[in-house]
C-alpha cells in the first residue's frame, strides 16, 4: 500500500500514511469486535442457562448492552491495592491489549489483505500471541494479592504448556502448504470446501480440533480459564483491577479469541474463501492486476466469509465455555501433556509421511495459489552468474506458448525471469507451483 | 528528508540500551523481567529492521515468550516474600563492569571494523512504477548521444529512467570500444552487473525482443523487484546472522559461514545467565534471633 501511495506523495507521508490506515482498520476490529462479542456471550450464555441474556439496552435484542457496560466502566474509579507494584500494575493491561493488537497485524482477512504480508506469518503471529500471557502474569504479580498470584501462576504454567502443541498443530498445515506465509496458505484451499486443509488428509482432519483445544487454552477461555477461576481465585488475576484496566483486559480477551479462529481459519477452514468457489472467476481475472473491480469484490466478498468462520469459531468457544465445567490445574495439564502432545505427534509425522507418498488432497487436489510463489533466498544465495552466461540462460521468451500474454502486454506480464535470477527462479517456481507438497523433490 | 531506516534503529536501539541499563540498575527481579522483555522486544524490532524477520520473530518466541515466562515463573515458584529484590555489593559491581566492559569493547571494536553500514535499500529506486502485485514493473529508458552537444566531458551514453529528475543520479553506460551505442542486451547486462542497481531489481529484455538492436529512445526494459515485499528482503546483516554471508562471495568458501555461531553462544550465554537469575531468586533460609525461619 505504501508503495502505491508513494507514487502520488512523499514518501514519508505514504508510509506514515499506510501505517495510520493499517493501525486504524485493525484497532477497529478489535473494539468493534469486543463491543459485538462481549453482546453474544451474554445472549449465547442467556440462551444455554435457559434465560434472554440482555433485552433492554438499544431496543429489542438489547445490542446497546455492552456499550452501556462500557460507560459503566468509564466512570469507575481507577483503583490501586496499596501493596502493588505500581509500575508493573499499571503497564499490564496494556502488555495484553498490545500483544493481542500486534498479532492481527500479520492476520489476513482477504487474498493479500493483512498489514504486513509475511513470508514467515504463521510463525510470526504465534510468537507476537505468546507475548500475550506477560499482561496476565505481570497483573498477577504486581498486584500483590494471593488470589491474583495464584492466577498468574497457573497462567504462566498452562500457557507455556499448551504452546507446545499449539505450535505443533499450526505446523502441520504448513508442512502440507509448503509455505509459512498466510496469505499463501489460504489462497492454497480456494475452490470448493473439500480443497480446505480440513479435509486434505485424516491428519490435518484430526490436528484441527487439537489446534482448536490448544487455542482455547492458550487464550484463557472455559474449561481452561484456570487463571480467573472465579470460584476458587475471587476472579484471579484481574481481581484487584476496576474500570478501564479492566476492560483492556477484556478487550485483549476477545481479540485473542477472534485472532486464534482467524488463524484456525486460515489454516484449516478454507480462509476468505467461501464453500462453493462462486467469486472464483472475479478473484482470478483479477491475478496480477493492481487494481481490478472483480477482485475487489471478491475480495470483500472473502474478507466476509473470513470473518464470519472466525465468528462461529468463536461462538463454539462461548457454547463451549457455558457448556463445560472447569477442569482442574492437573486435568488441564493432562489434557496437555497426555492428549493433545501424542496426538499432535502423531499427526504430524502423519502428515509429512502423506504428503510425500499421497500428494494432494483426500478428495480433489488443492487448488495452487495465484501467483508463482517464488523463493527469494535461493536466488540471493547464489552467486550472480558471470554476464556471458547470463545471458545465454535467458529462455526467448516469444518461443514459449504461455509467454504470449507478456508480449501483448509487457507491463502487466508474468513475473520478470531473467538476469542473475533466471537460473534460480523456474525450478524454485515449477516446484512450488507444481505441487504443495513434498511430491515434486527429489 | 527524514531516513525513516535511521530513526527507527536510534529509537529501537535506544530503548533497548535504556532498559538494557535498566535491568541492571533494578534491584526487584520482576521489574528486571519486565525492563527485559521491552529491551529483548526491541531488540526484536532491530533484527525486523535488518530485514531478519525470522530472526525476529525467533527472538520474540524463545527469549521473550518463552524463557522470560519461566523467568517470572520461576521467581514466583520460589520466591518466599511478596517482592523479590537483589542487593548487590561492591565487588559484584565492579565484576560486573569488568566483564561487561570487555565485553563491550569487544563488540565495539567489531562493529567498528564492518565497513559498511548500509541504510536499507530504498523501496523504489530509480522510480520503477510499480504494477501488477507490486513486483514487476516497466520503466522507459531514454538513451543519449555522445554529449557534446550539452558540452558533457565525456563521451558515452547516458541512460536515465524516464521518471527520474534530470539532476538525481542516473546510470551511466561507457562502453570500452568507444562512441557507438550499445545494444539492449548489452545494456540490460550492464544494469544487472551494476550493483547499484542490482542490489535492488532485476532487469530483462522486453518480451520478443533479442536484444541486437541499438538502445534508442523510449526503449523499454522489464524490471523486478529482486526483493518483492519489504519484510522479506534479508540485508546482508540479517542473512549473515542466518549463516550465509552474500557480502562475502557466496556461500561455501571457508571463512564465509556468517554470524550463526557467535549467535548461537550468545544464546547459550543467557541461558546461563537466566539458571544463575534464578538461582539468586531463590531466597536463602536463616534462622532469626527468635528462632523462625525468615526469608533472607
Amino acid at each position: 500500500m505504501a508503495e502505491h501511495l508513494s507514487l502520488y506523495m512523499p514518501e514519508w507521508l505514504a508510509y506514515t500514511l499506510a501505517a495510520l490506515v493499517h493501525a486504524f482498520l485493525l484497532i477497529n476490529v478489535i473494539a468493534v469486535g469486543a463491543l459485538f462479542f462481549i453482546w453474544q456471550e451474554r445472549k449465547v450464555c442467556g440462551r444455554i442457562q435457559d434465560r434472554l441474556g440482555p433485552t433492554r439496552v438499544g431496543g429489542k435484542f438489547g445490542w446497546l448492552q455492552t456499550l452501556a457496560d462500557g460507560v459503566k466502566l468509564l466512570s469507575k474509579e481507577d483503583t490501586m491495592p496499596k501493596g502493588a507494584d505500581g509500575l508493573l500494575f499499571r503497564m499490564a493491561p496494556y502488555i495484553s491489549f498490545c500483544a493481542s493488537f500486534a498479532a492481527f497485524m500479520v492476520l489476513p482477512f482477504s487474498s493479500g489483505y493483512s498489514a504486513i504480508g509475511s513470508t514467515i506469518g504463521a510463525f510470526l503471529i504465534l510468537a507476537l500471541l505468546g507475548l500475550e500471557v506477560f499482561g496476565v502474569i505481570l497483573a498477577g504479580y504486581a498486584s500483590g494479592s494471593k488470589w491474583s498470584l495464584f492466577g498468574g501462576m497457573r497462567e504462566a504454567a498452562q500457557v507455556v504448556s499448551y504452546e507446545v502443541p499449539l505450535g505443533l498443530s499450526v505446523i502441520v498445515p504448513v508442512v502440507v502448504a509448503g509455505t509459512m506465509d498466510l496469505t499463501v496458505i489460504g489462497d492454497m484451499q480456494r475452490g470448493w470446501f473439500t480443497n480446505w486443509f480440513l479435509f486434505h488428509d485424516p491428519f490435518t482432519f484430526i490436528t484441527f480440533w487439537v489446534f482448536f483445544t490448544c487455542a482455547t487454552a492458550s487464550v484463557n477461555r472455559a474449561p481452561f480459564d484456570l487463571a480467573e477461576a472465579e470460584s476458587e481465585l475471587v476472579a484471579g488475576f484481574h481481581t484487584e483491577y476496576s474500570g478501564l484496566r479492566w476492560s483492556f483486559f477484556f478487550m485483549a480477551e476477545y481479540g485473542s479469541m477472534f485472532l486464534v479462529s482467524g488463524i484456525g481459519v486460515v489454516l484449516f477452514l478454507g480462509a476468505w474463501h467461501g464453500p462453493i468457489p462462486i467469486l472464483e472467476p472475479l478473484a482470478y481475472q483479477a491475478r496480477g492486476e493492481v487494481f481490478h473491480w472483480g477482485g475487489f469484490i471478491a475480495n470483500i466478498a472473502g474478507v466476509a466469509n473470513f470473518i464470519l468462520k472466525a465468528v462461529v469459531l468463536v461462538t463454539v468457544m462461548m457454547w463451549v465455555r457455558w457448556t463445560l465445567p472447569r477442569l482442574r490445574i492437573d486435568q488441564v495439564m493432562k489434557t496437555c501433556l497426555k492428549y493433545c502432545m501424542p496426538i499432535v505427534c502423531f499427526t504430524f509425522l502423519g502428515a509429512t509421511i502423506w504428503s510425500y507418498f499421497v500428494p494432494g488432497g483426500l478428495f480433489l487436489k488443492p487448488a495452487q495459489p495465484y501467483g508463482a510463489v517464488r523463493d527469494f533466498s535461493a536466488e540471493y544465495l547464489q552467486p550472480p552468474l558471470p554476464a556471458g552466461r547470463a545471458a545465454e540462460a535467458t529462455p526467448a521468451p516469444a518461443a514459449e506458448p504461455s509467454h504470449h500474454a507478456a508480449a501483448a502486454d509487457p507491463v502487466h506480464a508474468d513475473p520478470v525471469q531473467a538476469g542473475p535470477a533466471q537460473a534460480a527462479v523456474p525450478q524454485v517456481a515449477g516446484r512450488l507451483t507444481d505441487a504443495p507438497s513434498l511430491e515434486a523433490r527429489p | 528528508m527524514i531516513n525513516w531506516h535511521t530513526v527507527l534503529f536510534l529509537l529501537f536501539s535506544l530503548v533497548t540500551c535504556t532498559f538494557a541499563v535498566a535491568v541492571v540498575a533494578s534491584s526487584n527481579i520482576v521489574r528486571m523481567a519486565f525492563y527485559l522483555i521491552i529491551s529483548l522486544g526491541a531488540t526484536a524490532g532491530l533484527f525486523f529492521l535488518a530485514d531478519a524477520a525470522f530472526v525476529g520473530a525467533m527472538q520474540l518466541m524463545i527469549y521473550v515468550g518463552g524463557t522470560l515466562v519461566l523467568l517470572v515463573f520461576g521467581v514466583m515458584l520460589t520466591a518466599q516474600g511478596p517482592f523479590v529484590s537483589m542487593r548487590t555489593s561492591g565487588g559484584e559491581w565492579v565484576l560486573g563492569a569488568i566483564v561487561g566492559g570487555s565485553l563491550l569493547a569487544l563488540l565495539l571494536q567489531a562493529a567498528f571494523s564492518v565497513d559498511e553500514w548500509r541504510a536499507a535499500p530504498l523501496p523504489n529506486p530509480w522510480g520503477a512504477t510499480v504494477a501488477g502485485n507490486g513486483l514487476e514493473g516497466t520503466v522507459i529508458v531514454q538513451a543519449k548521444q555522445p554529449h557534446q552537444a550539452n558540452g558533457d566531458p565525456w563521451d558515452g551514453t547516458v541512460i536515465r529512467f524516464q521518471n527520474e529528475p534530470e539532476s538525481g543520479e542516473s546510470l551511466v553506460f561507457y562502453p570500452e570500444g568507444g562512441k557507438t551505442l550499445p545494444t539492449a542486451a548489452e545494456w540490460v547486462e550492464f544494469l544487472n552487473q551494476d550493483p547499484r542497481f542490482s542490489e535492488h531489481l532485476i532487469a530483462a529484455l522486453p518480451a520478443g525482443s533479442n536484444g541486437s538492436a541499438p538502445v534508442a529512445d523510449g526503449d523499454q526494459v522489464r524490471l523486478a523487484r529482486r526483493y518483492p515485499r519489504t519484510d522479506e528482503r534479508a540485508s546482508g546483516i540479517g542473512l549473515a546472522l542466518l549463516g550465509a554471508r552474500p557480502d562475502a562471495g557466496g556461500a561455501g568458501r571457508g571463512g564465509n559461514v556468517g554470524y550463526l555461531l557467535p549467535f548461537e553462544i550468545v544464546s547459550v550465554h543467557l541461558l546461563v545467565v537466566l539458571v544463575g537469575a534464578a538461582y539468586l531468586a531463590r531466597t536463602k533460609k536463616r534462622v532469626s534471633s527468635d528462632g523462625h525461619t525468615v526469608a533472607d
